[in-house]
């Protein structure tokens, strides 16, 4: 199993946005399992942290969010899903958080947005990437496996609730997340589906999602929850907003989105959370990264072909 | 009137007409104001063109805002498909910043609507789109949406400049025009050569107009142009002025050229004689090389489309072209059959994973022919002596045979001697080293193989399915156990010896039964064609088993697999984990070190209960299987981990299916230590599930009140309803509301009879038969083989009478719970034995009776007690089909096969939440996806990229396209 220099060696590596070879993989996949089985569903944090939105295999603007953000661990930062799939380094971007992750289990938090999916990775790139990558379907295979491991929601000092999507009908109090088994693909309806898979929506109650699966809920209902469970604020991703950060529902939500020019073409600006540890909250906003430091070549070709 | 009023923009009008050319309906002023129209609210916005002369409308257009359909071209065209006309329509501005005007407008009220995503898509687009020229704007009004015509000056190295910006800003409809024009004898090539000069003097100005021109070339987006800007004699200019872009550093110039000509190696592994097959091979690659990584970025969806089905034509062309030629796949074949060093196993393996592409019938006849040349025979000595790389791709082909079509492999694998393949596969997944990737890769085809839903017949007939079971499931579970003990064999002796009975030679049939069973015989026969004999794999499964341990990783992924046959081989598996005491091996997993596995252990648990299944249940409760299960939950203490989620899960899952059997099990044996969970109120309901039981089985029983719990009625001499019946059969899956309802409405007496309702009507006949039946055990098996389903139920509801009278023989009165702990692994393990008599599957029953005999001398009492349990099987419960099918959907590991998912059947649909109390927040969550994003309303990114990109399907885990869901559902 890997120690810590080895896995310091990876880090410095994927840094680069060397992808690290296929056994490597499963060895690090190996031991991400033992680390987050230990997780809860609703995993504990505490501030200060930084919060962070969907990232989407953009590595060079990862890399640009650790400049804005200070670098793991000396920052202690929560991410919250849709690591992959879009961008051009899903695997880098996966790995990368994912050695932060075995080497400092504590300084960051990663749970599962709804791109971490057999299925959706099998249509949005992550899958392709990995079989251009490396020829197989292993690294694929690795990864999702470790996605079923993810944490579902993360809760800050116990006042604000972050997770994927948002809410959900079934859940009305943070202890009903507990008894989900989580090891499992994200299913299409019920309580985990709707955990990575809901939006907030100016109406009130519930709604049914555009995106089919999950449901939209109005400011009501984040109310109520936000009473029932004591917190005092939803942070949650899964929608591109063009400044980076939304506030909805009379600061109840905030959404976080930590893609900058999302797909390479969306032209937003992408932003992060600090918590100090009074929870203070400090939105950092940055732009994607410049031409010149992405690598020459987006993507790797295999330099063998028969037919 | 040519003065610009404020908020009037002078634009000329066209829709395009049938012939796909745009008709100038005519200049006006445009602006955005309330729309009167009688058919509309009247506060909605439109956009309306007032003629110049007549001041006639020439244009009145509802700003559509549930829908994005504007699209911005240059800086001064907008157009939509307009769905009142009935066509496009498109509006060329005199002005960009008129156009940028009604464009805010359009998006203001777009975003006004609610949806922030919806100005983001308007963004999108528009940043999608060219680059702005300062200033300057092509086609003036006159020149309208056609355009000034484009022409391009001569390739001369002064005018370099000139072409670039004349090509980024080529009108949507000059492109094809423009195309002609690059492709007229020598433009391009002399273009070219402007590079090869430019690149020699180091001109870098010129090198950045070349580099935007070609890169313009290929966004034009035309068929022709791109083959010619792929051709083998321009190509690597081509791919020169890419390397240019102004936008890197000089320093980081990418290296496509050397890349495609010193790094890319083509390799010929048998020589391909067509030179035009040869040059459609190289451009595939040469055309993946630009869309992947040359010009990712800056691709359109369109020309990204076009670029990837020109790939796959090629693909097809040269798939049929090697198809059709009467030297290549022989030579392919002979050449793997010499030798299988990795590029031939690669070659190969770039031929299978092709041919997905080919219309069904040529995929047909590709894959016939290559399995005439001997395909199977060719893997199967791979996977027995190649390297690890060549056993990779070797799987991989194996891998693509089954997507295509399992039923020839399957065959294959049954008739070959020895199951030699078969057994290659399981022990190279047992054995290989932990970092081939061969493990992951055999377990998913192990997956793909044992699927009942790409067989022909239902799984029980499954010869297959018969080898897979019989032959190496118990490798596969000793692998998990840790056992170097193969079979049942040491269970079964312990049974036996427990129950001083039963001489060692029936039992050694039941232990060594795979290996010396029929179908070895039936292999012998049947097995044509196999490669060079057995080399001792298959012959003894335990030869199988590695000499070190088996990795955890591979642990994990059988135990996946295990789960997947549980749920998918309901009858095969429930026999198997029975007779062999699965549950109980996988159990051991409970104690390893590595805290993933032990939560996998759970899981097989959870699997097995979500069955739903009575046999199964009591099963458990007989070997006091959750024993194991509560004590590692309780040790694991509060913390909140994924064990213990995944605990109080199951626990939560037989508390809602109010499964009696183990509710009494957890409060009798753990009920004490229920108050050490105080964060979740699960145990405390299971408790109060239970104490409703008691009662009314109390108030139901009467005299009977001794019985400790509702479930003692299941083993009390009363009798089983409907309830006990299994329900093995995989065709009945449409249940009735009755029968459904008879099971959750069961409530307190639910299918365990606590007064004794069950021996009522036509089963007292039953009775009789069973009466006359009991003696032995042999009786069973032979009132089972009745020809025809009739005899079949016969068979089942004597057993069924049999199992009441043998349980009453068992544990007279009560305390059932004692009893059946008594009835000890040895009931559990043959709990499936007699099932088949009920069943009506001739073939199956064949194998049955073998196990009916087998069980001949055991205990009456526990013999006919099992083989009664089996013997309800032909009334199967739909109820629980579904909610297994739920199960399949929801709780599993699921790992759908790449590439399969069409193929994958929707499970886990339909039907009510599980437990059904719980009731969903509105009507019913139909899943709206055909709502989705052509209705407005939130875009989700995906909704906006599916849209966009056309190789992308909408996203959602219920996209049928995609076969997402059903993909996700089916484990």
């Amino acid at each position: 199993m890997a120690g810590n220099s080895e896995l310091d060696r990876w880090i410095e590596q994927l840094k680069r946005c060397e992808p690290l070879r296929e056994h490597e993989v499963k060895v690090l996949c190996q031991k991400a399992l033992e680390v987050l089985v230990e997780e809860s569903n609703v995993q504990r944090v505490d501030a200060p942290v930084t919060v962070c939105g969907d990232i989407h295999g953009q590595f060079y603007d990862l890399m640009e969010l650790f400049q804005v953000g200070g670098d793991c661990p000396a920052t202690n930062y929560l991410f919250m899903g849709d690591f992959v799939d879009r961008g051009f380094y899903s695997v880098e971007t996966f790995l990368l958080l994912l050695a932060l992750k075995v080497r400092y289990p504590d300084r960051i938090t990663l749970i599962r947005g709804n791109h971490e999916s057999r299925q959706i990775t099998q249509v949005y790139g992550f899958y392709d990437e990995c079989l251009r990558k490396y020829g197989s379907v292993n690294v694929w295979r690795y990864c999702t496996d470790v996605f079923d491991y993810l944490s579902l929601s993360a809760v800050i000092d116990g006042e604000i609730f972050c997770v994927h999507g948002g809410l959900s009908p079934t859940v009305t109090s943070l202890d009903q997340i507990r008894a989900i088994d989580r090891k499992q693909e994200v299913p299409h309806d019920g309580a985990m589906c709707d955990l990575l898979w809901s939006d907030p929506e100016d109406i009130e109650g519930w709604g049914l999602s555009p995106r089919g699966a999950g449901y939209l809920f109005g400011g009501d209902v984040a109310s109520q929850f936000n009473q029932a469970n004591k917190v005092s604020l939803i942070a949650r991703a899964h929608q591109l907003v063009m400044d980076g950060y939304k506030w909805m529902f009379h600061d109840q939500l905030v959404t976080v989105w930590s893609a900058p020019n999302y797909c390479y073409r969306c032209g937003n600006i992408a932003a992060i959370l600090e918590l100090d540890e009074h929870l203070n909250k400090n939105f950092k906003v940055f732009e994607a990264a410049p031409q010149e430091a992405r690598g020459a070549q987006s993507k790797r070709a295999t330099p063998e072909y028969f037919l | 009137m040519q003065a610009q009023q404020q908020g009037f923009y002078r634009v000329k009008v066209y829709k395009l007409n049938e012939t796909g050319g745009w008709d100038d309906k005519g200049t006006g002023l445009a602006s955005v104001g309330p729309l009167e129209t009688p058919h509309q609210a009247s506060s909605s916005l439109g956009l309306v063109v007032l003629a110049e002369d007549t001041h006639k409308t020439l244009l009145a257009h509802r700003i559509c805002t549930d829908d994005d359909i504007y699209h911005r071209q240059d800086d001064t065209i907008i157009t939509w498909t307009d769905v009142d006309v009935g066509t496009d329509v498109a509006l060329s501005f005199q002005e960009a910043n008129g156009c940028h005007a009604i464009w805010q407008h359009i998006a203001r009220l777009q975003s006004e609507d609610g949806r922030p995503g919806m100005r983001r898509r308007m963004v999108d687009e528009f940043e999608s789109g060219a680059q702005p020229m300062d200033g300057e704007y092509a086609d003036g009004a006159e020149g309208g949406i056609q355009g000034a015509a484009v022409e391009l000056p001569p390739a001369e190295m002064g005018r370099l400049e000139e072409i670039a910006q004349l090509l980024a800003h080529v009108p949507p409809m000059q492109r094809e025009r423009v195309a002609q024009q690059l492709m007229a004898p020598g433009y391009l090539r002399a273009l070219l050569d402007l590079f090869r000069q430019a690149e020699d003097l180091e001109d870098s100005a010129s090198l950045s107009a070349l580099f935007n021109s070609v890169r313009a070339a290929v966004l034009l987006n035309d068929t022709a142009l791109l083959e010619e800007l792929l051709r083998e004699e321009h190509v690597m200019d081509v791919m020169g002025a890419l390397e240019y872009d102004p936008e890197t550093p000089s320093g980081a110039r990418a290296q496509h050229r050397k890349f495609l000509q010193e790094a890319v190696v083509f390799k010929q592994v048998v020589p391909i004689e067509s030179q035009e097959t040869l040059a459609k091979i190289h451009q595939t690659y040469r055309i993946q090389y630009l869309k992947d990584v040359v010009l990712p970025r800056c691709l359109d969806d369109a020309t990204y489309a076009t670029l990837t089905s020109l790939t796959l034509f090629n693909n097809v062309d040269v798939l049929s072209a090697l198809q059709s030629d009467p030297r290549f796949l022989p030579r392919l074949f002979a050449a793997l059959k010499e030798a299988a060093p990795w590029r031939l196993a690669a070659a190969a393996h770039e031929l299978c994973s092709l041919s997905k592409h080919l219309q069904l019938t040529q995929r047909q006849a590709l894959w016939s022919k290559m399995q005439q040349l001997g395909l199977f025979d060719v893997l199967t000595k791979i996977i027995a002596s190649g390297a690890a790389g060549v056993k990779l791709r070797a799987t991989d082909i194996l891998l693509s045979t089954l997507g295509h079509d399992p039923l020839p492999l399957r065959g294959f694998m049954t008739r070959q001697a020895g199951h030699e393949l078969l057994g290659l596969l399981v022990r190279e997944m047992l054995g290989a080293s932990d970092d081939s990737g061969l493990p992951e890769q055999i377990a998913e085809l192990l997956k793909l193989l044992v699927d009942p839903e790409t067989m022909e017949g239902a799984p029980e007939k499954s010869e297959f399915l018969e080898v897979f079971y019989d032959r190496y499931m118990d490798v596969l579970v000793a692998s998990v156990s840790g056992d170097r003990e193969i079979g049942s064999a040491s269970t079964a002796r312990r049974q036996q010896q427990g129950q001083g009975q039963q001489g060692g030679q029936q039992q050694q049939r039941a232990g060594a039964g795979p290996p010396d069973g029929p179908q070895q015989q039936g292999g012998e026969q049947g097995g044509g064609g196999g490669g060079g004999g057995a080399r001792g794999v298959g012959s003894d499964p335990a030869s199988l088993l590695p000499a070190g341990p088996v990795p955890a990783s591979t642990i994990g992924l059988i135990v996946d697999l295990l789960c997947y046959c549980v749920q998918h081989h309901q009858f095969r598996a429930k026999y198997h984990v029975l007779r062999k005491n699965v549950v109980e091996k996988v159990l051991k997993l409970l104690r390893r070190r590595e805290r993933w596995l032990v939560v996998a252990g759970v899981r097989f648990l959870r699997t097995c209960i979500g069955t739903r299944d009575d046999f199964y249940m009591r099963y458990l409760v007989r070997n006091n299987l959750l024993e194991p299960l509560m004590t590692v939950f309780f040790e694991n203490g509060a913390r909140y981990n994924l064990l213990n989620s995944a605990v109080l899960e199951l626990v939560e899952f037989v508390r809602k299916e109010n499964i009696k059997e183990l509710i009494a099990w957890l409060v009798q044996n753990f009920g004490s230590r229920f108050d050490e969970v105080d964060y979740v109120d699960t145990f405390k309901q299971v408790r109060i599930k239970y104490e409703q039981a008691t009662e009314k089985a109390d108030g139901g029983a009467g005299p009977d009140g001794a019985a400790p719990d509702a479930a003692a009625g299941a083993a009390g001499p009363a009798g089983r309803g409907p309830g006990a019946r299994q329900r093995w059969r995989r065709d009945d899956r449409e249940l009735d509301r009755d029968e459904e309802d008879y099971f959750s409405s069961g409530g307190g007496d639910g299918d365990d009879d606590g007064g004794g309702g069950g021996g009522g009507g036509g089963e007292g006949g039953g009775g009789q038969a069973a009466a006359a039946g009991r003696g032995s055990g042999a009786a069973a098996a032979s009132a089972g083989p009745g020809p025809g389903a009739e005899a079949g139920g016969a068979g089942g509801l004597q057993q069924q009478q049999l199992w009441r009278g043998a349980a009453g023989a068992a544990a007279p009165g009560a305390a059932h719970q004692q009893a059946a702990g008594q009835g000890g692994p040895s009931a559990g393990s043959s709990g499936g034995g007699g099932g088949g008599g009920g069943g009506d599957d001739g073939s199956w029953f064949s194998t049955l009776a073998q196990y009916g005999d087998e069980e001949e001398e055991q205990p009456a009492g526990t013999s006919d007690r099992d083989a009664a349990g089996g013997g309800g099987g032909d009334t199967p419960s739909k109820q629980q089909q579904q909610q297994q099918q739920q199960q399949a959907g929801g709780a599993s590991p699921s790992q759908p096969p790449p590439g399969q998912q069409q193929q994958a059947p929707q499970r886990g649909g339909g039907g009510g939440s599980p437990g059904g109390n719980e009731p969903p927040p509105q009507q019913q969550q139909q899943q709206p996806q055909q709502k989705r994003a052509s209705e407005g309303s939130e875009l989700s990114p995906e909704a906006h990229a599916a849209s966009k990109r056309p190789r992308t399907q909408p996203e959602g885990p219920n996209q049928g396209a995609s076969g997402g869901p059903q993909a996700a559902g089916a484990p």
